[in-house]
């Protein structure tokens, strides 16, 4: 990674692998579908997510939700990789004090390499003592506190995000592929 | 107090194509999502959903007079729009207006609007994006 900020220019990110084109990745989809949904207390917040979405027969989606608590909760931060096989990995998980409220989560429903649902979510959210935080949640960790919680979601229509490794940063990333999905 | 209906627009219209997509690292997000419109002839959309990271991040926040940069050094900061949306501009080329959420590797979180051309993608930027069709 190049020198910060000196320049006026930002600063860009060397990866391990060779720079891939396109540097952007769409695909369209004529239609799609929005729905509102309601998680109970007790339910994971991701897992439960994908359960849902999946039984609607959606596959891909864009989720927006606040509001609402957490009885347990952990997040990962990002974190230098000490192997250098990537620029950067997750942290060991954070384990706030709980209940955690929920400011504003944004998530991506997609597939994994075996096409089970996989999700991908960034939250602000306040701890039990009132720190406010930020990071990327854990699937399975999440444990939706009393009230439940409300989520909207946007399907992507025929088009799937779909995982695979990505030889550029050495993630699995998903990626747009059409034909899928409802 | 102001007539609350004073200088308000209203425009009605309805949803159309949904766009998804990734962006890969080093681009721009603001001028990523307008690229990503452009190839699609889309002048204007709403940001559905998006989830990434960037290398640092330029954050407008305050407005008007009161309105300042704040930098967040990364690298590698986790972000959501949380709302964004793209009109024409004046020579109807799409432009996007972004906001969200921006955390960096100790938690700590910051919010604003993201400034064109500072804001470059880190690992990943996954999006779902739908056209909006005025009346």
């Amino acid at each position: 990674m190049n020198d910060p900020h000196s320049s006026g220019e930002p600063r860009r990110v060397t990866h391990p692998g060779e720079v891939i084109e396109p540097r952007v990745l769409t695909e369209v989809s004529e239609t799609g579908e929005d729905v509102r949904l309601v998680l109970p207390e007790g339910a994971d917040l991701l897992n439960g997510l994908c359960t849902v979405l999946n039984d609607l027969g959606i596959t891909t989606a864009g989720v927006r939700l606040g509001g609402g608590s957490f009885t347990q909760f952990s997040y990962y931060t990002g974190y230098e990789d000490p192997t250098g096989y990537r620029v950067a990995t997750f942290s060991p998980p954070h384990h706030p004090p709980c209940p955690v409220h929920m400011s504003i989560a944004i998530v991506i429903i997609g597939l994994d390499e075996e096409e089970a649902p996989k999700s991908h979510c960034h939250a602000i959210f306040l701890d039990a003592e009132g720190n406010t935080l930020g990071g990327h949640l854990i699937p399975g960790e999440c444990i939706i506190g009393p009230g439940g919680m409300v989520a909207w979601a946007t399907s992507s229509g025929d088009v799937d995000l779909q995982a695979h490794h990505d030889p550029e940063t050495n993630f699995p990333l998903f990626h747009p592929t059409k034909g899928a999905a409802q | 107090m102001n007539d609350v209906t004073e200088g308000v627009v209203v425009e009605r219209g309805r949803f159309g194509r949904i766009l998804t997509a990734r962006i890969r690292p080093n681009v721009d997000l603001v001028e990523g999502i307008e690229a990503i419109c452009a190839e699609n002839d889309i002048a204007c959309a709403e940001i559905r959903s998006c989830v990434g990271s960037v290398m640092d991040a330029v954050l407008e926040i305050g407005g008007g007079e009161n309105a300042r940069e704040q930098l967040v050094k990364g690298p590698g900061l986790e972000i959501a729009l949380t709302t964004g949306e793209v009109r024409p501009d004046e020579g109807g080329a799409p432009c996007a207006r972004l906001f969200g959420l921006v955390a960096n590797w100790n938690s700590d979180a910051f919010a604003g609007e993201f400034v064109r051309g500072r804001n470059l993608t880190f690992v990943t930027l996954e999006l779902v994006l739908q056209e909006w069709l005025p009346e």
